[in-house]
Order: structure tokens, then C-alpha cells, then sequence
């Protein structure tokens, strides 16, 4: 891009700002009074149970969530892989992308898919995503009230749990925020990250007729695995969180 | 540009609502559509947050969004320097032709920087590049640009344009789409919704994998942080801006807020006021460009900021309507909207919001022709007031109707007739005796020329003056008791003492 373009282009935005700054000068602010917005709060974290209080909302959304022990991730996520393969075609091998932030957790799922009927993808082969069958991930956090998944590219690789038609995310516990009012509170990925994407259900649509259709570009299954916190990750994940 | 949303002017909407009207599937799928949608909302907001709460939750909204745009010259001026260490490229576009100039010169530049000519585009839904007509733009300069968006994809297939902000094919049967999708893409012939999905979603992954720019538009953008916050429920987003190397964003500058710390309201009123939802099923933040060491999401990113009409309504009384979210609530709450559809109101904004909205976006420099192209739309509404019950930002959409109305008239762009009408109503107003008189002869005539079905009584070819009105819809008759003689008998109720038997 050559010089005069970028001072063409620094011109119109100087313009547009001068142009706001009379429009704003023209009419007197509103006298509306300053808000509380804590009233925007449903669920508070003083809720003692806030993995439930998820794990039902992300059901109701449409997002199916296995819970186990933390000694029993690796036979719960063998489990549904198997599940998966099983449905389509039996006996099919499942092309899995891992993209998880915390290298020792990202390890033990590498491991895990040996004993599934999963081949394992590159995790940055941008092209390659669209031919993965599976998407597994991590979160930074988790929200109950809505049910939803936080996710950004810190550490993961873009669009891993938007491209394959299933995506199976892995949630501790103590990654649970009580209310997205909680999200914005701390300084987290959604305003640091190249991306973050909060996740609330499957990809949907209803615009044929107003009938409801999973899976339309992004994954029509997503599997969350909510995982009991017993010692380390207790500490791994609030060190995401923060 | 389409015809549907960009009409020859002035525009006439009669024509197509009364063929809108007339069309039996359209009533079928408009109405029964827009009334799910309105009770979905309404129970939702009711089991989630409770009447008191929902009404405080709108004020919260109407309030911080209205603060943003008292001090939208600060924030802009923020969001800029931020969106800029964050590595995105800024623009700024006066209307809708430069808008769209911006758009072709980046895409110039592509084969400088990544060895090809950019002839491929995807596009995430957004009402702003309907509005500057950025499809035809890019196309005509040989990209071809396709919509990602479900909806929108067989509208575009279908040379149709969206009838709703947030449905665009509202309007529309899985007939139409199943002709369409086995004339373009030459797929078999199916009406199931499950499996057009699935063709559609084959067709686009080839598209994502190949495009050389992605297009989208943003629903909010935070000043405090340079982020843009964009939100769908199909994800055709986060796929339209992770493959290509370039991603332009348009943006039209009221999209903006204080910071994250105010978002979590309105992404909350949102999802529940468009389709009844916690949130929507993606909601995706973005900073900036791909950082260093990632494999995927765009090189460049572009935000262009949008004027286009809006620093004139933020100069004037109307700047309030600058608040809206885009989330559908008032087309789905208005009865004129369920029975007219989206394309009557000649526009890419329709219904309510679309009525108001459509005159002031279209002022031009001269802040006068707006209304003089749009002369219908501010009485296309009943001033029931369902839009302003229904607004997540509590928009005075009828008191804006009203203000628009009395601006026609001022400036004579209603019918002689009208005003001669007002005229003598006033005349008849100010003098009691002659106004009671006058209607009690009226009702005398009314019911002589009226039907009545024991309940009602109407009017549906009334005479002389009152012809007009008749033309689109029933006059009502007085009923056969005057007010002022039934406000004498229930005061008199009213003040007995209370009948036992009464209970
Ligand atoms: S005017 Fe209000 S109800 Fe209508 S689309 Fe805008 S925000 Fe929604």
C-alpha cells in the first residue's frame, strides 16, 4: 500500500471523526441516569452448584455433557468417540484434531485417542480442518447461566471446534463462571485474544420454514465433558481462567 | 441493487402490500412466524428474568447504549486507536458508494500481496452491507460473492432480497428454496430442511476453503478493548473470517459501546428479543488480524467504519434511534408488519424500526428528501405501541411515526384531502355543541351505509372524503351510544355502594 492511500485513507477517518464530533455537539446529551448493570446477572456465583446449574443449560441448548472423574476422562472420551464412529459408518476411524491450550492435558488426549478409532490431524494445517471429523478442545472458561463455552485461538488452533462436524470440548469444574456479567468482569481472552467465540449450542438454524436444523456450518454435535476438579487442575484452570 | 430493497423513488407501497396481502402463503408464513417469535420472547424474558426485571433490563439498555451515543465522538476516536494496536486497519466511509470503493480497493491489492487475483469473496450475514449494496459492488468487479448466511444464500440464488432483520426468507416455502437449489447447484430434488441444509453446507465449505476475502459486518464494537464482537447462530462467521487471507468488516458507527463492561445486557436482550435464546449460538470476538505463530485467520483486517446517514440522526432530535440493536423484536410484535411483510416497506429495514428509520437514513444531504421518497411509510403502522413494548432498547418508534406524520404535513407531502379533513375536525373541536351534533348525524349516515355483524359495525366503501381511508382497510362505526352518555351511566355504577351479589 502506498503512501498516498494510507494518508487518503487517515483523512477519511479524521473527516468521519469531525463529522461525529459536530453531530454530538448538535443536540444535548440525554438526562438519563447512570445504570446498575449487575441486574443483567441471573446466576450468582454464590450458587453452590454451578456445575449443574451448566451442565442442565448447556443440555437445554442442545449440547450433550457426559460428567466423570477426573480418573475417568480418558474411558468417558473413548467412549463417545466410539459412540461417533459407530453411527455413521461402523467400523470408521474418526480424523480428530486436537487443539487443546494446556500442553500436558493436550498430551494425555493425544494418548487417548490411541485406544479410539481415531487418526490424529495436524493442528496447524489450516486446510486440513475441513476434512477432520472431530474437533477437540479445551475452554478458558465455562459460563452456567448460559450454558456456554468460551474458547479463543490463545494456545489453540482457529475455527478446531467450528470446522469438524463434531466438536468435544473438555470442562473442569472450577473453569465455571457463575454468569456471562462474570466474563466481562475479568480481564480475559474475549478482548486479548486474536478471537474468542462464546459457544451456546450447536450451529442452528431455522430459516427453511422456521425449522429448526443442527450442524449448518459448524458442528451439529457438541460433547462436553465435564470434568469433577480434584487436585492439579484446580489450579491449571484458574490459571486460564486468569 | 434489488429492486425489492431498492425501490424506484418516491416509493408507493401500496402495491405490494396489497399483493402481500392477497398472497395466501405469505399471510400463512408471515403471520404465524412473527407470532411464535413474539410469544417465544415474551415468555422467555418472563420465566428468565420476570416481568419488573425485564422492564429494569430494557432501561439498563436504552440508557447505556443512549450514554454511547452522547459520547460517541470519545469512543470512536478510543475504538480506533485500540482496533489499531490490535493490528486491524481502519477506514472510514462517508456513504454507501464510498463504502463499497474501499471495499474494490483492497481488493485490487490483493494480487500484489498473495501472487492472485482476489475473484472469490464469502460473506457472514449483515444488514449494513445490504444496505450500501456491497454484493453488486463486488460482483460487478468480477468477485464473486456469495452469501453464507442459510437465508440469505437462497434469497441471493433466487435474485430475491430479506424481508426481515433477523429471517430474512420469512417470506418464503422450502418449495422455492428445494427449485432453487437443483437450478444452481444442480443437487436432487428435496423439501426436507434437514437435507437442503446439508447440500447448502457442502456447497460453502468449498467456498470457505477457497474464498480470497471474507466479508461481515459486526454487532457491536468495544471502545475500552478495540474488539468487535459479531454474533450468528449458523457459525458462517468464524468460518467466513478464519480461511481467507483478507477479512473486511463494515460497521455502522452507532454499533458502538463503552466496553466490555457493558456488553453481557445486551447480548442477553439480544438472542432472547430476536429468537427466544440464552444467546446467540455464537458469539465471537475479534482483535485484530492473525498473531504471530498462528496458522489460521486472516492476514489483514480491515474495519470500515459507516456513515451513511447515521451523524445526521445523531445530530438531530432522533438520535435515539440510533440505540437499535437489529434484533427483529418490533417487525415480529407489529400487526401491520404480519400482514403486509417485509418488502413493502421498500427497504432493507422493514416493519417498525424500517418505518422510522428507512426516511432518515435516506435524508440525503439536503435532510429533506427521505420523506418526500418514503411518504407511506410513517402510516404504515397502527400506533398500537407493540413495538415499543417489544424493544430490548425501548425505542419510541410511535412517537417517532407521529413526529413524521406531523412532518408530512407541514410540509404538504400528505394528501389535500387529509388536511382538509383535520381541518375542519379542529374547527368542529373547539365548539361543543356543533361537535356533538356533527357526530351524532355521522353515526346517523354511518350506520345507513354500514354492516354490521350484531357485534361490530363497519364501513368497507364509504363515500366522498372517507373513500381513501376505505380503499386499505374497514372504518369503524360509533357505536350507538355515545361515550359521553356511557361515562354518565357507569359513574353512576361507580359510585353506588358495592352489591354483595356483585362478587
Ligand atoms: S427498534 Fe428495537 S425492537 Fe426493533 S429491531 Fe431495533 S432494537 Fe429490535
Amino acid at each position: 500500500m502506498n503512501d498516498a492511500t494510507i494518508r487518503a485513507r487517515d483523512a477519511g477517518v479524521a473527516a468521519l471523526l469531525e463529522r461525529v464530533r459536530r453531530a454530538v455537539a448538535a443536540q444535548p446529551a440525554s438526562a438519563m441516569n447512570a445504570v446498575d448493570l449487575s441486574i443483567a446477572r441471573r446466576t450468582s456465583a454464590s450458587n453452590s452448584d454451578l456445575a449443574t446449574i451448566f451442565a442442565t443449560r448447556a443440555s437445554s441448548v442442545g449440547m450433550r455433557v457426559t460428567r466423570c472423574a477426573s480418573d475417568a476422562l480418558h474411558t468417558t472420551v473413548a467412549a463417545i468417540m466410539r459412540a461417533h464412529a459407530d453411527t455413521s459408518t461402523p467400523n470408521q476411524t474418526l480424523r480428530t484434531v486436537v487443539a487443546i491450550r494446556d500442553a500436558s492435558l493436550a498430551q494425555r488426549m493425544r494418548d487417548c485417542l490411541s485406544s479410539c478409532p481415531a487418526t490424529l490431524a495436524r493442528d496447524d494445517d489450516a486446510d486440513g480442518l475441513f476434512d477432520c471429523d472431530v474437533g477437540i478442545t479445551d475452554v478458558d472458561c465455562a459460563i452456567a447461566d448460559s450454558g456456554s463455552l468460551v474458547i479463543s485461538t490463545i494456545g489453540r488452533m482457529r475455527n478446531a471446534w467450528i470446522t469438524p462436524p463434531i466438536h468435544l470440548a473438555i470442562v473442569f469444574e472450577s473453569q465455571i463462571l457463575a454468569d456471562l456479567v462474570d466474563l466481562f468482569e475479568i480481564r480475559n481472552e474475549c478482548t486479548t485474544a486474536a478471537s474468542t467465540t462464546i459457544i451456546t449450542g450447536p450451529s442452528k438454524t431455522a430459516d427453511i420454514e422456521g425449522v429448526l436444523v443442527t450442524g449448518v456450518h459448524g458442528p451439529a454435535y457438541v460433547e462436553i465433558v465435564l470434568v469433577a476438579d480434584e487436585s492439579k487442575h484446580v489450579a491449571d484452570a484458574h490459571a486460564l481462567i486468569r | 441493487m434489488n429492486e425489492l430493497i431498492a425501490p424506484t423513488l418516491p416509493y408507493d407501497m401500496m402495491p405490494r402490500a396489497r399483493a402481500a396481502i392477497a398472497d395466501v402463503h405469505l399471510q400463512q408464513f408471515v403471520g404465524r412466524a412473527t407470532h411464535l417469535k413474539d410469544e417465544q420472547r415474551k415468555s422467555v424474558f418472563g420465566a428468565d428474568f420476570g416481568h419488573d426485571d425485564y422492564e429494569l433490563l430494557r432501561s439498563v439498555a436504552a440508557t447505556t447504549k443512549q450514554q454511547a451515543l452522547d459520547q460517541l465522538d470519545v469512543l470512536l476516536e478510543q475504538f480506533i486507536e485500540r482496533a489499531q494496536a490490535h493490528g486491524s486497519i481502519v477506514h472510514a466511509a462517508v456513504d454507501a458508494a464510498q463504502a463499497c470503493a474501499i471495499a474494490l480497493s483492497i481488493a485490487a491489492q490483493h494480487e500484489a500481496k498473495y501472487a492472485v487475483k482476489a475473484t472469490r469473496c464469502v460473506k457472514s450475514k449483515s444488514m449494513l452491507t445490504e444496505e450500501i449494496g456491497l454484493v453488486d459492488a463486488l460482483t460487478r468487479a468480477g468477485i464473486e460473492t456469495v452469501e453464507t448466511d442459510l437465508g440469505e444464500f437462497i434469497l441471493q440464488i433466487d435474485n430475491d432480497a430479506p424481508s426481515h432483520i433477523v429471517t430474512p426468507m420469512i417470506h418464503k416455502d422450502r418449495a422455492a428454496a428445494a427449485r432453487s437449489f437443483v437450478r444452481v447447484l444442480g443437487s436432487r430434488y428435496t423439501e426436507d430442511p434437514e437435507e437442503l441444509t446439508a447440500i447448502a453446507r457442502a456447497h460453502m465449505r468449498g467456498l470457505y476453503r477457497h474464498a480470497h476475502i471474507g466479508v461481515s459486518g459486526a454487532n457491536f464494537l468495544l471502545a475500552e478493548e478495540g474488539t468487535a464482537v459479531i454474533c450468528t447462530n449458523e457459525g458462517n462467521f468464524d468460518l467466513s473470517v478464519g480461511g481467507p487471507p483478507v477479512h473486511i468488516m463494515f460497521v455502522g458507527i452507532e454499533k458502538l459501546l463503552r466496553g466490555a463492561r457493558d456488553l453481557a445486557p445486551f447480548l442477553k436482550l439480544l438472542a432472547r428479543s430476536g429468537t427466544g435464546q440464552p444467546l446467540t449460538v455464537y458469539t465471537s470476538f475479534v482483535n485484530g488480524p492473525r498473531r504471530a505463530g498462528e496458522s489460521n485467520g486472516p492476514k489483514e483486517l480491515h474495519i470500515v467504519l459507516v456513515d451513511a446517514g447515521r451523524t445526521g440522526i445523531l445530530g438531530s432530535s432522533k438520535r435515539e434511534l440510533l440505540r437499535c440493536i437489529r434484533c427483529g423484536a418490533c417487525l415480529n410484535a407489529c400487526p401491520v408488519y404480519r400482514k403486509v411483510g417485509g418488502h413493502s416497506y421498500g427497504s432493507v429495514y422493514s416493519g417498525p424500526i424500517g418505518a422510522v428509520l428507512t426516511p432518515e437514513l435516506n435524508r440525503g444531504a439536503a435532510r429533506a428528501e427521505g420523506l418526500a421518497n418514503y411518504p407511506d411509510l410513517p402510516r404504515a403502522s397502527s400506533l398500537c405501541g407493540a413495538c415499543l413494548e417489544a424493544c430490548p432498547v425501548k425505542i419510541d418508534i410511535p412517537k417517532f411515526l407521529l413526529h413524521a406524520r406531523a412532518e408530512l404535513r407541514t410540509r404538504t407531502l400528505s394528501p389535500a384531502s387529509e388536511s382538509r379533513a383535520l381541518r375542519l375536525w379542529r374547527w368542529l373541536a373547539q365548539r361543543p355543541m356543533l361537535f356533538r351534533l356533527a357526530i351524532r348525524a355521522s353515526r346517523l349516515h354511518a350506520r345507513m351505509l354500514g354492516q354490521n355483524d350484531g357485534r361490530h359495525a363497519w364501513i368497507s366503501n364509504a363515500p366522498g372524503p372517507a373513500a381513501g381511508w376505505t380503499q386499505s382497510r374497514d372504518l369503524g362505526i360509533a357505536s350507538a351510544q355515545p361515550f359521553r352518555a356511557w361515562f354518565v351511566q357507569h359513574a353512576a355504577e361507580r359510585d353506588a355502594p358495592p352489591k354483595e351479589a356483585a362478587r
